[in-house]
């Protein structure tokens, strides 16, 4: 398990060097070339996400024990929380029309709440095992963010701060969650459940933003 | 037994109860004694009395009455009944009989978390209250009891907690109350009613308790309010589905009891249901079911002997984490965290007295300790170790403290000193103790030492070790090294000697120096030897009291010398070496005192067939022993050993006693060398060899033959002389025997030798046999012969009869022999022997040879009379009248033909048309064995006249010999062999049997050489 653990850390940090190698390299000099590099990486930064995901997802809700661990469990969206998480699910015509600067956007914007709620989540878990893989997740969540942000900037665009970015239209993946917190333990693990399923899609549906962007990029 | 009772205030029947009822009671039942009955009235009547008399005024208001159902009631217990009933009634009759008033102004307030309902209500002078709670939605009644409030009144208000085992958010409540004065009542309240969370207003689907807190085993009821409109799936307390309870027209609950401890994240109860749209939603609470603290082991203790740092152990796990539900502690009030599961908490200043409260929902736990600080101190680790000074065999330890105050404190330090896996610890002790010398410590030798310390008073435990120090003590005088000569001959031998440990050469062993000499000091030869040499040869010639010294040197320091005189040489001969018996895995070795051992003894043991290469081991006795242990890893079972005690003195060693053993005694390697047997007459000698020494791997007691069988062994002879090496088997009889020699020690035989010999008869015997067999057959022969001869006659008649000579005329017995004529190769004859022709078939076709060889070239060579086989053919053969073939010996002559082409079918005699017309002369004829072929001359002769006399039947025999004489002028004839071709040829010569050219060619037109052919393909 710790073999298993060490491989990852040293597959993540791979990644996560040459994302920030990547972005970081002066603004004059990139090029289309390098820019598509850029989102190649970070592409496989979401898809290594993406995978990881999966373990600690399946670990975190057999922490929280059932109805959460069943398969087909699936609770409503609460509508209580402390975090603000803007839904991944948008029409496809509106995704397919996104402006590049909104599309980066709104991946930067996803990422920064969804790493708080990871965070939280990590904070208030109390197993000690779940608790480091979930801080671990976050360092990977962190990357991805920062590479992102990056992304924007080494394109010309200016990283929204949070809340700078105009929420989607009702219906095209709105905040159901508000910042009221959860009054009771079964609520957060609602919460918590929520926060998984939310990054689940947004990883999934950054990959597809990245592609695109790429095919862009390249057109 | 039955009890009348007369009931005003329940909550006073055990205060007076038990007095009247023990009154009246005893008298009733001791009613049938009169004197007993009287003594008991008066008791009850003073008992009464005293009642009466008001020292129970007030309070009693409850008589009981014992009443024997069977036994009535006597004039006396009749009025004492009568009068415990007047006062009993008495009292109430005396009450106002004003209405009691209603309670008014009731408050409800609800504590959620403890589920508990107070209720507030004006009350008077009364203090007894019915009080009935109802579920509001469905009027069911959930509690209904008379209470009685003590001392709760508070300026007119009374005060009533009720707890809910249904939490009280999950439906609401109505409580009514009345007022209750003894038997009187006042109406009741107006329904008070507290809501729930299952109002129309709240839509939400809801579940109670949340977030709860409770023992392991206890039983918790939960609820769920379901959503406007939803309905009901089912409820799981986490797996478990569980059977419901409808509590109003939204919410069921559920109670789980014995609950086990709860896992991390605590255990989820919840309930699905499903909407109007069948859409399942699932709402829950999380339970978390624990266990109180159970902390225990409170023990402080001081480090630095100013503060205290206090630990204790968890115990029991209680199954609750998070901050809202960890055990929290106090230390002597003062809060405690808990980091990583280590529970220690530190104190500035150390104080006697400790309490530790451990304390979390479900309750707390306190533990003490109680020491002052001297008891309990716990010294840190000791820094800085270092070694002052360090010689070859002592060096000396420093160290420092971390604090102060161990300067002037009683310490007793454990220092642990390790080299090459062994480790001592010695202990010192002192004030502020920080700097000890180790002594005892070997030459250079690399030691690794530690320290911790403990108070030297009031020792309360050790402190920790401190971090590890190494060092090399210097190096010393090697030891002197254990040197011995072994001889092997007279004048050759090798000086030997043990190396020197690790720990005897005290440095880095560099070499030694052998000095051969003799006691004169004349002839000295020094030589170097390499460490990695432990022996040179000797090589001292007839030198006169040869002596051997030899030193040892490290790199700093030399040995002192080893100095021995050359040893005489012993052979075994010269020494008569008795046998020694090994124990446990060694040689007890003795021997007697000897004078001349004034430097002691040598033991010396080597291998005793080791030959050249000789590993030999010795060991130094004082002069004080007389005997010694041999024990060596080296011993090894099945080898012997010579085992040599020699005289250690001023002058050369001296052998006093010599010794053979193995160490375990084995069966023999190999068997018995070149055994042999010879045969003298009936006996047999057996004679081998000795086993050699190497292979004996045990003393050999003796030998055993056996005679050696398929089944089995048998033991002909023991030899219990090992030296005798032969052995007579006597008196066997002629045959092979196989013969098993087998030597045996202690530990058993070998695999043995066996040799095979043959006993064959003695010559003088065979000699006398073959004589006596000549004799016996020349008197056979003798008596055969006179026999014989005597017997002559009989004899001839028997085997040899005289053929009568056949009486012919003419020249018969001048006939010429039968010639044997080799027919041309197409001489067939075709001759029918059945006179009769059968009409139905017809005649022979002769075929040409063209067709013939035609037909031969085929690969299915033609048979034109294939299908009458029996009447056509012949070959070599008598075909006789009904078909039947006789195989007959082919003759000389015949088996010159040689072939299917010698096929004889007689086919062109044809008589008769058909076999019915066939005469019985004929039949007989061919009913007979021997037909010679003279016959058919007179059978042709007959065939003619029968063609003149058609059916005559004919008279002749043909039973006897016939001799073929008929055709003798014809056979002879060289020139006939053409007339001859075709004609038949009898079986048993080759003889033609040819009848009449000029009668066969009336009677056959065709030429013998047209129809042979047709033949040379038919089949026999």
């Amino acid at each position: 398990m710790s073999r298993g653990k060490a491989v990852c850390c040293a597959q993540l940090t791979l990644l996560l060097a040459a994302v920030v190698g990547c972005v970081q390299v002066p603004d004059l000099s990139l090029t289309l070339t390098s820019e598509r590099t850029t989102i190649e990486r970070t592409y496989e930064l979401t898809k290594y996400l993406e995978h990881q995901l999966k373990d600690i997802k399946d670990t975190y809700l057999s922490y929280l024990g059932p109805p959460f661990s069943d398969p087909d469990f699936s609770p409503p969206r609460p509508n209580s929380s402390s975090l603000s998480v803007p839904s991944a699910a948008t029409r496809v015509e509106l995704w397919r029309g996104l402006e590049n600067g909104a599309r980066l956007a709104q991946n930067q914007r996803a990422y920064r709440v969804l790493l708080c709620a990871m965070r939280e989540l990590a904070r208030s878990t109390l197993c000690p095992y779940l608790q480091s893989s979930l801080l671990h997740f976050c360092s990977g969540l962190n990357g991805l963010l920062g590479s992102i942000t990056g992304l924007m900037r080494s394109l010309g665009y200016t990283p929204p701060q949070l809340g700078d970015v105009p929420l989607p239209l009702p219906g095209d993946g709105q905040p159901l969650l508000t910042e009221r917190p959860a009054s009771n333990e079964f609520s957060r693990k609602v919460e918590g459940f929520w926060v998984l399923r939310e990054l689940q899609s947004w990883l999934w549906r950054s990959a597809k933003d990245f592609n695109r962007l790429k095919k862009r990029l390249k057109a | 037994m039955p009890v009348g009772s007369f009931y005003w205030k329940p909550q006073r029947v055990d205060s007076l109860g038990p007095t009247l009822h023990s009154a009246c009671s005893s008298y009733a039942s001791s009613s049938g004694n009169s004197d007993r009955g009287t003594e008991l009235l008066v008791e009850s009547i003073m008992i009464l009395s005293n009642i009466i008399s008001g020292r129970n005024r007030g309070k009693s208001q409850l008589l009981l009455f014992n009443l024997h159902p069977y036994e009535p009631p006597s004039m006396f217990s009749t009025l004492l009944c009568i009068l415990c009933l007047i006062l009993t009634v008495r009292p109430s009759l005396s009450q106002d009989d004003s209405p009691l008033g209603v309670p008014q102004q009731i408050s409800l307030e609800k504590d959620s978390e403890a589920q508990r309902l107070s209720v507030t209500w004006k009350c008077n002078l009364v203090s007894v209250f019915d009080i009935e709670i109802y579920r509001t939605e469905l009027m069911e009644i959930v509690f209904n009891e008379t209470v009685e409030l003590s001392g709760e009144k508070n300026a007119g208000d009374c005060h009533w907690n009720w707890t809910s085992a249904v939490p009280l958010e999950c439906t609401s409540l109505s409580v009514r109350i009345r007022s209750r004065d003894l038997l009187r009542v006042s109406d009741w309240s107006p329904l008070q009613t507290t809501e729930g969370d299952d109002l129309p207003d709240n839509t939400g689907a809801k579940v109670y308790p949340l977030d709860k807190v409770v023992l392991v085993g206890s039983s918790t009821t939960f609820c769920c309010i379901l959503g406007e409109g939803q309905v009901l799936e089912d409820i799981r307390y986490m797996r478990s589905i569980m059977r419901e309870v409808r509590l109003s027209r939204r919410t069921y609950a559920v109670t789980q009891t014995l609950q086990p401890p709860s896992n991390t994240s605590g255990t989820n109860v919840f309930c699905r249901a499903t909407d109007a749209s069948m859409k399942t939603t699932v709402e829950g609470a999380v339970i978390f079911v624990g266990y109180p603290p159970a902390d225990e082991e409170l023990m402080c203790e001081t480090q630095d002997l100013v503060s205290a740092i206090c630990q204790w152990k968890e115990g029991r796990y209680t199954h609750l984490k998070g901050k809202l539900r960890r055990t929290r502690y106090t230390l002597n009030g003062r809060t405690c965290e808990v980091v990583k599961n280590v529970r220690r908490c530190t104190w500035e200043q150390w104080e006697g007295n400790w309490t530790l409260l451990a304390k979390n929902p479900l309750g707390k736990k306190e533990i003490k300790d109680s020491a002052p600080l001297s008891h309990r101190v716990h010294p840190v680790a000791p820094k800085n170790l270092s070694i002052l000074v360090k010689n070859s065999r002592n060096a000396t330890l420093q160290w420092s403290w971390q604090y102060l105050g161990y300067k002037a404190f009683p310490l007793i330090c454990q220092v642990n000193v390790a080299s090459n896996g062994v480790s001592v610890t010695r202990n010192y002790s002192g004030a502020g103790l920080s700097l000890v010398v180790l002594e005892d410590l070997w030459p250079y030798e690399t030691y690794r030492v530690r320290v911790r310390c403990g108070a030297e008073n009031n020792f309360w435990m050790w402190g920790d070790w401190s971090l590890e120090s190494s060092f090399q003590t210097k190096m010393d005088r090697p030891g002197t090294p254990d040197m011995w000569i072994w001889m092997e001959s007279d004048n050759s031998g090798q000086i030997l000697w043990k190396p020197l440990s690790k720990r005897e050469s005290n440095g880095d062993l560099i070499g030694y120096e052998v000095t051969q000499g003799s006691v004169s000091g004349d002839g000295a030869q020094r030589l170097d030897v390499p460490v990695s040499q432990l022996s040179v040869p000797l090589g001292l010639q007839n030198a006169s009291e040869p002596v051997v010294m030899l030193l040892a040197h490290n790199s700093e320091w030399t040995s002192h010398t080893s100095q021995l005189m050359v040893p005489k040489y012993w052979a075994d001969v010269d020494v008569t070496g008795s046998e020694i018996s090994s124990r446990d895995g060694g040689f007890d070795m003795s021997w007697p005192a000897s004078a001349n051992a004034s430097r002691g003894y040598v033991v010396e043991w080597f291998n005793t067939s080791c030959g050249q290469y000789c590993s030999v081991d010795w060991r130094k006795v004082p002069g004080t022993n007389t005997s010694a242990r041999i024990e060596s890893s080296g011993l090894q079972a099945g080898i012997r050993y010579t085992i040599s005690v020699y005289t250690l003195s001023d002058e050369a060693p001296e052998l006093l006693e010599r010794r053979h053993g193995y160490l375990e005694e084995m069966v023999p390697a190999e068997p018995v060398p070149f055994l042999e047997a010879s045969q003298y007459e009936s006996s047999v000698l057996l004679t081998w060899q000795e086993i050699p020494l190497h292979s004996q791997r045990g003393f050999v007691r003796g030998y055993n033959v056996y005679l050696a069988n398929v089944a089995k062994n048998t033991l002909l002879a023991k030899i219990s002389d090992p030296s005798v090496r032969n052995c007579t088997i006597r008196k066997l009889g002629l045959g092979t025997y196989k013969f098993t020699v087998r030597a045996y020690t202690s530990a058993g035989e070998d695999g043995g030798s066996t040799v095979s010999i043959m006993l064959e008869p003695y010559t003088d015997l065979l000699v006398f046999e073959i004589l006596i067999s000549l004799a016996a057959m020349s008197v056979f022969f003798i008596l055969v012969t006179a026999l014989c001869y005597r017997k002559r006659q009989w004899v001839k008649k028997a085997f040899y009869p005289e053929i009568p000579e056949p009486k012919l005329p003419g020249q018969w017995r001048t006939s010429q022999a039968t010639v044997d004529v080799k027919p041309s190769p197409h001489s067939m004859v075709h001759i029918v022997e059945n006179p009769q022709w059968d009409s139905s078939k017809e005649g022979l076709v002769p075929v040409s040879e063209e067709d013939e060889d035609g037909d031969e070239s085929g690969s299915e060579p033609t048979d034109t009379d294939s299908d009458e086989p029996g009447l056509l053919r012949y070959y070599n053969q008598v075909v006789g009248d009904s078909g039947q073939v006789l195989r007959l010996p082919i003759d000389s002559s015949s088996s010159s033909v040689g072939s299917a082409d010698t096929d004889v079918t007689y086919t062109g005699i044809q008589t008769s048309p058909g076999p019915l017309d066939t005469p019985p002369q004929m039949e007989a004829m061919a009913a007979g064995g021997y037909r010679p072929q003279g016959q058919v001359v007179q059978q042709q002769q007959q065939v003619d006249r029968s063609d003149a006399d058609a059916g005559a039947p004919s008279s002749a025999s043909f039973g006897g010999y016939k001799p073929q004489c008929t055709w003798r002028p014809d056979s002879p004839d060289g020139n006939a062999i053409d007339g001859s071709v075709g004609s038949p040829t009898s079986v048993n010569s080759s003889q033609f049997l040819i009848p009449d050219v000029s009668s066969e060619d009336s009677r056959n037109p065709a030429s013998s050489t047209t129809w042979i052919p047709s033949f040379l393909s038919s089949k026999p």
